[in-house]
């Protein structure tokens, strides 16, 4: 007997439309469905709101010292105090200091009978925000008071707030070296694929005897010819153009390949035919197709520049105080007894592993994305 | 089941498993498959053919899953037949027929064996499997096996590794292998596609034998209805998850009763009529999407005999024309209602 | 019908690996040895041959999207006759502006990335010819030429299925107005439904637009329906060439015949009976002495192991390369088949 016909089942997806979909919405709806990658974007948001606001979300800068605590451990938040009341404000237990009669060292004692609120949007050490806006609003401090929540180094600087501020350096100097190596990687690549033969030949074996150099000497070599005399801000470019120059051969790599293979399929036969000038086709119809793949590449290459910046740093070849990064927050911690002593100055080490993991994950997630038409 | 039948397919639903949703990709299909016979699925790309072939050995993706159905599958008529459907997708039991009883060909006869093994080796593997004969004895059988499908020196050949073979030898020898233990059926799934035309005619020819010499049933999938032709016995049109006519070749090809059936061959040139060039019969529209399936009978939107307000309302039932030539139409469903005579 | 392309003894070889660091290449592939033909303004010539007989490298090499290692060819522009073998970078794409290419592929064919509108238009922007609203009206007007409706244009490739990629290919062809297609291909990865559509528009466009077409492909029932004369070619070269229905019912060349012989008929009461040629297709970077086809060829003698035959006229309009063309009298399609 013949049926009636069942409802069509409708898809939620239905009212989304593919066939309208640039390749960006394709990837992103794709993307969307890694949940580590997803997880990995937000890790970077906070880092990257931590670097750009770092002035206000610290309650020190960086410079202060604390003599009242030096070298001492994090101070822990509290709601409740050791009367077992809840207090809504958050706070932290009073500090003073003592000296050990017998090591005459200073020493700091908790004072659980004093209680020292902390409070948000305080007025603090002024400072200037981005160089730019003169300001002493800090997101949260103490008054008559300090709050570590990092603790401090043995000069009592707060090493929250340094590592914030050197979140900062950090995350642009792989920018700025990923920039470079990208442009670098793109142009050298995008010759070497589109005119193969000898030219391809050439560049080729540059990429290789550049790759077969051990990098970490040649950072080094690099780096150790810096003039020392020479200011924060010029180590700190050199640096960057020092990384990207190694950097841009993975990259060219991945563009050569690319192009290489997109240069024998049809479509790109098919505007030869319609009259296209090589650059027309470089420009218009070959980058749309490889942009994808450089973007992998890139949250491939940032956290390589960001542990070469932290590499070199540590080892006092980078930048150096009082310039703030990740490793020159390290090399600070380079010794036995800092690390026995001082265990909480490695905390910027965990937002190194944090960072790169975070690279990782979106990695991950837009190579997945990365071609959104493979069926 | 009747005698006589080796394979009985009845009402299989398969179902894609699209981000949670569920989409039909096969709706309640049934046929037979008589011993010694040749049973052509055709269809054109979408209609679900393919799927179902490897819904018989269980081999479906996992995204894909049989959803309602039964497929009966009886190689020894003294023995109960076994459902199919039934048995763990990966079990003991499927693979204790896979190979064995039940085996497959593919298309794409260049990735079809692992490069780095040697043929004899490939091809002895699944005698040792199922039939457990020592090396020697698999190696002597193999050796018969690719004589009889006509590869030159097959002492040799044994040896060899596929990238020596030829596109039309591979295929040989991938019918060698699945011929190994003497399956009682052989599913071909567009064996001859991808070959040239001189090769996909040897290639033909030695299925033609094995049908007629040894008595091998087989379903043959295609889109090509001039193979469909020369090869099959019995014919089973798909379009979009379900057989829309079924019946012997003959019938079939000589008076075809659905709109689609109709239009597929006249779609197709002929050599017969070269010298008056009639223009070519197409389908107006495409296959539409497995998300847009229309409502009603899936083929009402390129119908050019579309009855309104029932073709596009209801899914027609089965109707018979003849004895064996069933078809599913709203066109012949008068057939049905008369009282048998 | 005037003459509007000439291939004179066309070769491509390829260069297989090297010996030394300068050395010369070990080889070559001998995809196109040796091919000559003439294509008459408005006409469909059909290529067809098996893999390996350098069909498709025969056909990129006369539009040198791939460069010919050797030979001639001359195309008839508005009255003058221009060495395509000559041609600059300049040149090319302006000859280019007559001479275009429908692909096989569907799917690679078309830039993902890229809109339909922007895949139309791309001729025309590329060699300034057009833009704004002359552009638009341009692109509306062979879209829908081609069975495409103007809510299509602002899609993406992927949203369509590959019939009508394959339009968006053949608009993207015309919109210069060429007068010369090579079709490589163009109808066979698409279904028989859908392969009748596009042949049926190929037809209607060729009336329409006086369009001359290279008709390559695989399938000899769809060649037949398409062209008018077929060329078979086999290892590197044509073996036979003739009016459609004069080869494909009494072809003179043992190849041709092989072939026609292997069709399968959709007609279950018509037995197909092939001709079964023996032995393996020799590679084209080795080809054998002689003629090459004489390994496999029942009528084959001693001259044809020693002397390769040329191509000559055995009948008006009807070439082949066999010596024994006259004395063999070959079954053409339909005639191997035996009546059940």
């Amino acid at each position: 007997m013949a049926t009636p016909a069942p409802a069509l089942a409708k898809s939620k997806k239905r009212n989304r439309r593919p066939e309208m979909a640039t390749q960006w919405q394709l990837m992103w709806w794709k993307f969307k469905k890694h949940h580590m990658a997803l997880v990995g974007i937000i890790m970077l948001s906070l880092l990257v709101f931590s670097a750009v606001f770092a002035e206000i979300l610290s309650p020190e800068v960086p410079s202060g010292r604390n003599n009242k605590y030096l070298a001492s451990a994090p101070m822990g938040i509290h709601f409740i105090d050791a009367d077992w009341n809840f207090h809504l404000r958050p706070f932290v237990y009073a500090r003073t200091t003592k000296r050990n009669p017998v090591t005459l060292r200073k020493l700091s004692i908790v004072d659980e009978s004093t209680r020292w609120p902390v409070e948000f949007f305080v007025s603090g050490s002024p400072y200037k925000f981005w160089g730019l806006v003169e300001t002493d609003i800090h997101l949260f401090g103490v008054k008559d008071g300090f709050v570590h929540l990092f603790g401090t180094d043995s000069l009592g600087r707060d090493v929250f707030t340094r590592t914030l501020y050197a979140t900062r350096v950090s995350l642009s100097v792989g920018l700025v070296g990923v920039t470079f190596a990208f442009i670098l990687g793109a142009i050298i690549g995008g010759i070497a694929g589109y005119f193969g033969g000898m030219v391809d030949n050439l560049i080729m074996r540059l990429i290789e005897f550049i790759r077969s150099i051990p990098t970490l000497p040649l950072w080094l070599a690099l780096s150790a010819a810096l003039p020392r005399e020479w200011s924060s801000l010029q180590v700190y470019l050199a640096i960057t153009v020092i990384l990207a120059l190694v950097g841009w051969t993975h990259l060219a790599r991945t563009v050569r390949s690319k192009l290489l293979a997109l240069r024998e399929e049809d479509f790109t036969v098919a505007a030869r035919l319609s009259g296209c000038t090589d650059m027309r086709i470089i420009l218009r119809h070959l980058l749309p197709a490889f942009m994808s793949y450089m973007i992998v590449d890139v949250t491939i290459a940032f956290p390589e520049i960001l542990l070469a910046e932290t590499s070199l740093s540590f080892l006092g070849l980078g930048l150096r105080e009082p310039a703030e990064s990740w490793g020159v927050l390290l090399f600070a911690a380079q010794n036995v007894r800092s690390i026995s002593h001082m265990p909480w100055l490695l905390i910027p080490g965990l937002f190194i592993v944090v960072a790169v993991l975070a690279f990782n994950f979106v990695g991950d997630g837009m190579r997945d994305a990365a071609d959104p038409y493979s069926k | 089941m009747k005698s006589g039948v080796l394979l009985e397919v009845r009402d299989l639903h398969i179902t894609l498993d699209f981000d949670g949703d569920d989409i039909p990709v096969v709706q309640g299909i049934d046929f037979e498959l008589p011993a010694g016979k040749v049973l052509a699925l055709v269809g054109e790309s979408g209609c679900g053919k393919s799927i179902t072939a490897q819904a018989l050995l269980r081999l479906l993706s996992r995204e894909l899953r049989i959803s309602c159905g039964a497929i009966n599958f009886r190689p020894d008529e003294d023995q109960a037949p076994v459902d199919i459907v039934s048995l763990g997708k990966d079990g003991k039991e499927i693979r204790a027929i896979r190979g064995n009883q039940m085996s497959m060909i593919f298309q794409e006869p260049m990735s079809s064996f692992s490069p780095i093994h040697r043929i004899g080796d490939q091809i002895g593997e699944v005698i040792e499997l199922h039939l457990k004969l020592s090396k020697a004895e698999t190696r002597t059988r193999v050796i018969e096996l690719l004589g009889k499908v006509g590869i030159p020196d097959p002492e040799r050949a044994v040896d060899q590794y596929p990238h020596s073979f030829s596109g039309g030898m591979r295929q040989r020898a991938m019918i060698a292998k699945s011929l190994a233990c003497d399956p009682a059926v052989l599913i071909a799934d567009e064996p001859t596609t991808a070959l040239d035309v001189t090769i996909q005619a040897q290639i033909l020819e030695i299925m033609r034998n094995l049908k007629d010499e040894f008595g091998m049933s087989m379903i043959f999938i295609t889109h090509d209805l001039g193979v469909v032709a020369q090869i099959a016995d019995e014919v089973a049109i798909m379009y979009m998850g379900k057989i829309v006519e079924k019946g012997p070749v003959m019938e079939i090809f000589k008076s075809p009763q659905h709109p689609y059936t109709i239009a597929l061959l006249s779609a197709i040139p002929r050599l017969g009529k070269l010298s008056n060039r009639r223009k070519l019969t197409s389908i107006q529209g495409s296959v539409p999407s497995l998300f847009e399936r229309p409502a009603g009978c899936a083929f009402h939107p390129r119908c050019d005999s579309f009855i309104a307000t029932r073709c596009d309302t209801h899914i027609p039932a089965k109707s018979l024309t003849s004895a064996q030539h069933e078809v599913h139409c709203f066109l012949h469903e008068a057939v049905e209602a008369e009282p048998a005579a | 019908m005037s003459r509007l392309l000439r291939v004179s003894d066309v070769k491509v070889h390829f260069p297989i690996g090297k010996q030394g660091f300068f050395g010369r290449p070990a080889g070559y592939v001998k995809a196109v040895d040796g091919v000559s033909f003439d294509i008459e303004r408005g006409e469909t010539l059909g290529l067809v041959g098996e893999s390996g007989s350098g069909k498709t490298t025969l056909g990129r090499a006369i539009l040198r999207v791939l460069e010919p290692t050797a030979g001639e060819i001359t195309y008839e522009q508005d009255g003058n006759s221009v060495d395509i073998m000559a041609l600059d970078r300049r040149g090319l794409r302006n000859i280019w502006r007559n001479m275009q290419m429908i692909f096989q592929d569907p799917y690679a064919s078309l830039n993902p990335r890229m809109t339909v509108r922007d895949i139309i238009s791309e001729p025309l922007l590329a060699n300034r010819l057009a833009k704004g609203a002359d552009l638009d009206a341009q692109v509306i007007d062979m879209a829908k030429l081609c069975g495409l409706n103007t809510d299509h244009l602002s899609r993406f490739p992927h949203a369509f299925s590959g019939g009508q990629r394959q339009r968006i290919a053949i608009a993207r062809a015309l919109i210069l107005h060429p007068e010369f297609i090579v079709c490589d291909e163009a109808v066979s990865a698409l279904d028989v439904s859908i392969q009748a559509q596009i042949l049926n528009l190929l037809k209607d466009l060729q009336i329409e637009l006086k369009l001359t077409y290279l008709f390559i492909a695989h399938d000899l029932a769809v060649v037949a329906y398409a062209c008018d004369s077929v060329a078979v070619m086999y290892l590197g070269q044509i073996v036979e060439i003739a009016p459609t229905v004069k080869l494909y019912y009494s072809p003179q060349h043992p190849y041709t015949e092989a072939l026609m012989s292997a069709i399968p008929e959709a007609d279950p009461a018509q037995v197909m009976q092939p001709v079964f040629l023996t032995g393996e297709r020799p590679s084209p970077s080795k080809p054998p002495s002689g003629c090459r086809f004489h390994n496999r060829c029942q009528y084959a003698t001693d001259i044809c192991r020693s002397e390769m035959p040329p191509l000559r006229v055995i009948l008006e309009g009807h070439q082949a390369a066999c010596h024994h063309s006259e004395k063999l009298s070959l079954k053409g399609a339909l005639e191997h088949g035996a009546r059940d």
